[in-house]
């Protein structure tokens, strides 16, 4: 592997991914029997398997320099979505299961077309948008179902996405990672992928060179909604349930995972495998710190110190890269 | 530079390393033998709740007895999205017994049922599955029944008066507090110069219910009772109460949680409907150790509810069951 092709791939990850192979090299070594067996880490990519899903799109949102605080509440919307048309179907069957799951998604990117418009539009910064986003559809979730999660699935979505395997790996394991593979190839090689980064390091220049900027950052917030909607439905298959009080700091895990991932929250910075790595931080941490005994609530500590040294590592690299 | 760059890497994994030290003294003494030393693991459904912590207690002094240890993993809110990877993480450390408030009554099943799978056994404390057969015990409180016992008490402190109650609930869907409104309307009928306005829902903030409390003042001059289904409810009609500076309110509220019991002592609160989450920790404690040493098991426990008043605070009987991270001496 050529150096240029190793930043391409890998960017500023490499330091936060060896901190992660420490991470996993010492619980392996603290507790390696209940640690480091294969049911147990891919209980970790189960876990981290939704915020996966919703940090891809983040990923995107974040180098345009824009930000998305409205994934979890669009996540539950969308699942409470889905969960009702299922339900009007009867709420069994195959044809049922594939519409709830294009319904999720659809109803997760008519909020981002939503997001994407008031903010290029109506000129309203993406924090307070998203903000209020996060407001909105929480609160129509919460209207549609009366406050009382839907809990009805269909029994061929709880044993295939919910929780069925392929090839020994989680169905659930196996949406994320081809997600993360397609967005990561999307945003390195393709033209989208580098009118993002442009947009992200001077959108002006951008707009001068030709590129639609509104356009781009519409669908950009489109795909983050999407990619919400999916994670709904995921999140409904796997819980047979759909959580309504269950995801209210997705939206903070999200941004973490994706700043600890190297991606910068000032825009044209940022990789796919970065964010991959930056979600499975707080996974590893939340699974082994219980595993060894310490109560859970350490991660959110860790993972605190971790985002802080990651973004410092971060202004570390800029400083250098200015000098020279 | 670059030192700098690995200085900030290093401090980052060595405070990890901090942590992660201290946590790794697992004693492994638990052996083969099947009368005690059992590893028990007890997973509330959130932390910080001074409710679980009297749960935890009674756990513990049950486990005790049998020289049992007790490892206790909180989620940080109620919700399956918290508590199943923390279930998952505890499986994999491969308990004898998991003792578990489930926090979804469908979404622990598949979780748990792996559990069972691996030959750890499952008791249900406080909480309950839609389908609990997997358990070997449940212990539960009966919600409807403090519902009524409410309701008795506050139709008794309000005397002969005439006027409206209205009961300030959680969010819909939680089944415990359901049922507790549910008792207490049924227990209010017994007077019919009592007018019940029916519930309304705070989900569970303080402002949302302190702002419903004051409304009601304002369109109800004829208020005189609250009842009030959980802690931060009676929060917040404390604190409208006391903004409006009205004195014919009567609140009735449930949980003995510290701030609970500090409502009673000040008279702010006549009395708290507190249930007994020490006897379901001893309970499900209990059931789970004779599963494990192949005793006979009673399947379903229910709990009851005592009455805290100004008056009867300091009795012991009332003591013993305010809600406490402290346990009281065995």
């Amino acid at each position: 592997m050529t150096s240029l092709r190793r930043r391409l791939l890998l960017g500023s990850a490499t330091d936060i991914t060896a901190i992660l192979l420490v991470i996993v090299a010492l619980f392996a070594i603290l507790d390696f029997e209940a640690f480091f067996t294969s049911a147990n880490l891919i209980n970790i990519l189960i876990n981290a398997s939704l915020l996966i899903v919703m940090a891809v799109g983040a990923t995107f949102v974040l180098i345009t320099g824009g930000v998305d605080l409205s994934v979890g509440s669009v996540l539950v919307f969308s699942g409470v979505i889905a969960g009702k048309v299922m339900i009007a179907m009867g709420p069994q069957g195959w044809a049922a299961s594939i519409v709830g799951i294009v319904v999720s998604m659809l109803a997760g990117a008519a909020w981002g077309v939503v997001n994407g418009l008031v903010i290029t539009k109506m000129r309203v910064p993406p924090l307070i948008t998203t903000l209020g986003s996060f407001g909105a559809a929480m609160g129509l979730a919460q209207i549609i179902t009366d406050g009382n999660d839907l809990k009805d699935v269909p029994n061929e979505l709880i044993d295939t996405l919910g929780v069925g395997r392929f090839l020994g790996l989680p169905w659930l394991v196996w949406v994320a990672l081809v997600v993360a593979l397609i967005g990561g190839l999307f945003l390195a090689l393709t033209r989208y992928g580098r009118r993002t980064y442009a947009i992200g390091s001077n959108a002006e220049a951008a707009r001068r060179a030709g590129i639609n900027v509104d356009r781009h950052l519409i669908s950009v917030y489109a795909i983050a909604g999407l990619l919400s909607g999916l994670a709904g439905i995921m999140s409904y298959a796997q819980f047979g349930s759909t959580t309504l009080s269950g995801h209210g700091t997705d939206n903070l895990s999200v941004i973490a995972a994706v700043v600890i991932g190297g991606t910068s929250l000032f825009g044209g910075v940022g990789t796919m495998f970065g964010t991959l790595v930056g979600t499975m931080i707080p996974a590893v941490l939340a699974n082994g710190l219980v595993i060894v005994g310490l109560n859970s609530f350490w991660r959110d500590f860790a993972v605190g110190v971790v985002l802080v040294a990651a973004v410092y590592l971060d202004q570390l690299r800029r400083r250098s890269r200015t000098k020279r | 530079m670059r030192t700098y760059k690995w200085m900030a890497a290093a401090t980052a994994v060595l405070s990890l390393t901090a942590l992660t030290a201290c946590g790794g003294n697992d004693d492994t003494a638990a052996g083969g033998d099947k009368t005690g030393g059992f590893k028990i693991a007890l997973i509330p459904g959130v932390a910080n709740d001074a409710y679980y912590g009297s749960v935890a207690c009674g756990v513990q002094a049950a486990a005790k007895a049998s020289g049992s240890t007790v490892d206790v993993q909180a989620p940080k809110s109620f919700s399956p999205t918290d508590q199943i990877p923390i279930l998952q993480a505890v499986v994999a450390k491969k308990p004898d017994v998991i003792i578990i408030a489930p926090t979804d009554s469908k979404a622990l099943y598949a979780p748990l049922k792996q559990a069972t799978a691996q030959g750890i056994k499952v008791v249900l404390v406080d909480t309950t599955l839609e389908d609990s057969s997997l358990a070997e015990a449940e212990v539960t409180s009966d919600n409807i029944e403090a519902g009524k016992t409410a309701a008795a008490k506050l139709l008794e402190l309000l005397g002969d008066k005439a006027g409206s109650v209205l009961t300030v609930n959680l969010s819909a869907g939680v089944t415990t507090t359901d049922d507790r409104f549910k008792g207490f309307a049924e227990g209010l009928k017994a007077n019919s110069k009592i007018k019940d306005l029916g519930q309304q829902y705070s989900n569970n903030s303080v402002q949302t219910a302190s702002s419903i409390v004051s409304a009601t003042v304002a369109s109800n001059p004829d208020l005189i009772g609250i009842f009030s289904t959980a802690a931060f409810n009676t929060e917040g009609a404390v604190a409208a109460l006391r903004q409006a500076k009205d004195d014919r309110v009567t609140i009735v509220g449930f949980d003995a949680n510290p701030p609970g019991v500090k409502q009673i002592q000040d008279g702010e609160v006549a009395a708290q409907v507190v249930l007994k989450p020490y006897d379901e920790g001893v309970a499900a404690g209990e059931q789970a150790i004779n599963a494990l040493t192949g005793k006979e098991v009673t399947k379903k426990i229910t709990t009851g509810a005592v009455v805290a008043t100004k008056d009867n605070l300091d009795s012991p009987e009332v003591q013993k069951y305010l809600y406490s991270f402290t346990c009281p001496a065995a």
